[in-house]
Formats: structure tokens, C-alpha cells, sequence
């Protein structure tokens, strides 16, 4: 069987997969699992947690490949939907607290960047991941998984809403809310380094 | 839409022509819509150059993950794993007996409750039966039909049939005999047609000639 996909590169990928080309799992891992962690990250902000997301969600998407219907959506769609649900469940066995700001350092927020960047870079990067990790903190669940699908991974409303299973007017207020929260979330010493690590 | 989403909207181009003109027309205008946009425009730069470098993986990290996401794959799923065959065999003869046990079931507590608690329902009903020959009133009756008597007649016997308790077994027993009764009961005949009056009154009329 043949199927065509939206990404280009996935179609040869899973032609491998359903001739049992076990390289295929690995370089289909290779390509999505940046993504999956990213947005594991954003939505739990917690590297175990997000680590343990990405585990769970390609060992149930490698049993369960051939539930994967071209014709119902993107494969990254699934993929995020996949994502989002086991978030979920992480979020509901840990049944993370809301904490004040000032509790935040204490957290498990840990920044990571590319492993070839100098000292200098890493430790600005580091720097602004904790700001947006901190106003993301801020966010309800809801509003941090609208906006990590939103600008995280560039999907449209109408891909946020299947994924989210909602209305994509819904996931358009979702990201309103999200930037009314951040505006006051992120003080001005902090968007002042972060336009500085920008810049 | 209120002003912020507004704004959204027509940052990222989702605004109808006459929409996006009216935003035009207001922050060309109002002091407040242009520093509500300056405030959406920033953050939502902010997100878009930031959130997709956000928790970036080392390749390391998701590399370790690898090995145990294939083997974990390879094996078969906990549900699987718990239920072969032989269990899952045991499992639908156990369905089956108990598939098999429930109109027994039913029947023993029917019988359960048939003992303990119905013992004042009689076993049978009042019956309606056929007015037999030997029965002293059917001649007289027939004779009575046949005579073109204006009033028709009907014989009905009702048989009754109790049952009586007998205090010593506990038994509910049944009474060898059944009562019966035959009663001749008088009807107004249906009206014969062109006829003018209904026959009860020709005949009262008749009568009273």
C-alpha cells in the first residue's frame, strides 16, 4: 500500500516501516522526536517528565503505526494529538501544583541549547528559557499547550484545534488569553534580556 | 470581538477587508488601540522567535531514549502480555457457564419466590367454560331462544375453581368440585330493519293495544 502524506519526507519513511525496515523507526524517530520533547517540555516544563512524554508516545506510535490514517489528517497532527494526551496523563499522575513565581528557580526548569554553543551563548540562552519558562509557568495548562503548539511548533488554529479538540475559534481565544497573561507574566527586566540575547 | 482580539486577528491576518479597514480606521484614531497593538505586537514576536528554540533537546538526551523505546516496542503490549491464550480461553469458558447458569438462576428464584411469598395466588384462574348438556337449565333456556321470544337469552355458567388450605400439611390443595352457576339474563334484541320503533317499544306498544 501506498499512501501519500503531507510531509515529503515521511512518505518513503513509512513505506520502510510497513516493509519492516527497522532503520526507518529510527530515522522517523529522528525526525519527530525534536518536536514531541519540545513540546512535552513546554507544556510540563519538566525535563524528566518530558523525557518520559516522548518515551511513551513513539513506543505507542511504532505498536500502533498502521492506526494512522493519511486521509483523517497530518502524521504530525496525530503525532501532537498522541503528545498532548500523554501530557496530559504525566500532568494528572504528578498532579503538578500551581506555584508563586518566586518558587520558580527552585523548580525543575532546566534550559537546554544546542551543545556546540560557547559559554557566553549558553549561559544568555539559559537565561532567557528561564524567563519564558517562568511566564510560561504562569499560564494554566490550557493556554501553555495553545501557545507551545501555537509558536512552539507553528501549527495553524485549525491544527490546534484537532489536536485539542476544540473549536478553532476557541484556540484563537485560547492564544489571546495566553498574551494578555504573558504581557503581565514577563517584566521588563526580563524582556529586556531577552531582547538582548536576541539582539 | 473585543480590541485585543481584534488585534490578533488582524496581526496574523485573519481579518475580512471591511474588518481590517475598521482596525485601520481605529488605530489611526485611538491612542489606545495603538498602544494595545505595540503590546501584542511585542510579545507575540517574543513567542515566535523564542518559543521554537524553548527546551530544545541535546541529542544526546533523546538519543539515550532510543534503545528502550525499540525494545519496548518490539514487545508486546501489558494487555497482551496478561491475557494469552490459555487465560483468555479460561476466561470465555467462564463466560459461557455463567451464560449457561442464568436461566437456572432465574428458574430457582422463581421457585424461591413461588414458596415463600405467593402462597395466596391461586394455581388457577376463574375460567369461562361451555354450558354442558346435563346442566338442568339448558333445555328451558334453548326453548326460550327458539320460542322468537323479542328477548334473547344467554347461558353462561362461571366455574370457579379455589383452592383451600389445608393447616396441617400447609398444602394448598385444589377443590375436587367446581362450583358452577347458569343464569338466564334478558337482552334487548338488535332493531329489525324498517322496522319504525325499536322492537322493546313495538312490543310495549303492542301491549299497551
Amino acid at each position: 500500500m501506498d499512501t501519500k502524506h503531507d510531509d515529503p519526507m515521511l512518505n518513503p519513511l513509512m513505506n520502510r516501516i510497513q516493509r519492516g525496515d527497522q532503520t526507518a523507526c529510527t530515522d522517523l524517530y529522528d525526525l519527530y522526536a525534536p518536536g514531541v520533547y519540545r513540546l512535552a517540555y513546554s507544556v510540563l516544563l519538566h525535563r524528566q517528565d518530558a523525557e518520559d512524554v516522548v518515551q511513551e508516545v513513539f513506543v505507542y506510535v511504532f505498536r500502533n503505526l498502521k492506526l494512522y490514517d493519511p486521509n483523517r489528517g497530518q502524521f504530525r497532527t496525530w503525532l501532537y494529538t498522541i503528545t498532548i494526551s500523554r501530557c496530559r496523563n504525566a500532568r494528572r499522575r504528578k498532579m503538578l501544583p500551581t506555584v508563586a513565581l518566586s518558587d520558580l528557580l527552585l523548580l525543575g526548569l532546566e534550559p537546554h541549547g544546542p551543545e556546540s554553543e560557547n559559554p557566553e551563548a549558553a549561559s544568555l540562552r539559559e537565561d532567557a528559557n528561564r524567563v519564558l519558562g517562568q511566564a510560561l509557568k504562569t499560564l494554566s495548562t490550557r493556554l501553555r499547550e495553545a501557545v507551545a503548539l501555537r509558536y512552539g511548533q507553528g501549527l495553524t488554529y485549525r491544527e490546534m484545534g484537532e489536536i485539542l479538540n476544540i473549536p478553532p475559534k476557541t484556540a484563537e481565544s485560547r492564544i489571546r488569553l495566553a498574551h494578555e497573561a504573558l504581557r503581565s507574566a514577563m517584566q521588563p527586566h526580563d524582556m529586556a534580556l531577552l531582547e538582548e540575547f536576541l539582539g | 470581538m473585543d480590541i485585543k482580539e481584534q488585534l490578533l486577528a488582524y496581526l496574523e491576518g485573519n481579518l475580512t477587508p471591511a474588518q481590517r479597514r475598521e482596525v485601520m480606521r481605529r488605530l489611526a484614531t485611538s491612542r489606545q488601540w495603538q498602544a494595545e497593538l505595540e503590546a501584542i505586537q511585542y510579545s507575540q514576536s517574543q513567542l515566535k522567535r523564542e518559543m521554537p528554540a524553548f527546551g530544545c533537546p541535546t541529542s544526546k538526551q533523546l538519543t539515550a531514549l532510543l534503545p528502550n523505546i525499540l525494545e519496548k516496542s518490539k514487545q508486546p503490549s501489558r494487555l497482551r502480555e496478561k491475557v494469552d491464550w490459555t487465560q483468555g480461553g479460561m476466561l470465555l469458558c467462564m463466560i459461557a457457564v455463567m451464560l449457561m447458569m442464568v436461566p437456572v438462576l432465574i428458574k430457582a428464584q422463581t421457585a424461591v419466590l413461588a414458596s415463600t411469598n405467593l402462597k395466596n395466588i391461586p394455581a388457577t384462574t376463574n375460567t369461562p367454560v361451555s354450558v354442558r348438556a346435563s346442566t338442568l337449565e339448558v333445555p328451558r333456556v334453548v326453548a326460550a331462544a327458539h320460542q322468537s321470544n323479542p328477548v334473547a337469552a344467554v347461558a353462561y355458567r362461571i366455574q370457579a375453581d379455589f383452592q383451600y388450605c389445608d393447616l396441617r400439611t400447609g398444602l394448598f390443595l385444589p377443590l375436587s368440585a367446581a362450583h358452577s352457576d347458569v343464569w338466564v339474563v334478558g337482552l334487548t334484541p338488535a332493531p329489525v330493519p324498517g322496522s319504525t320503533l325499536e322492537p322493546s317499544r313495538e312490543a310495549a306498544h303492542e301491549t299497551r293495544q
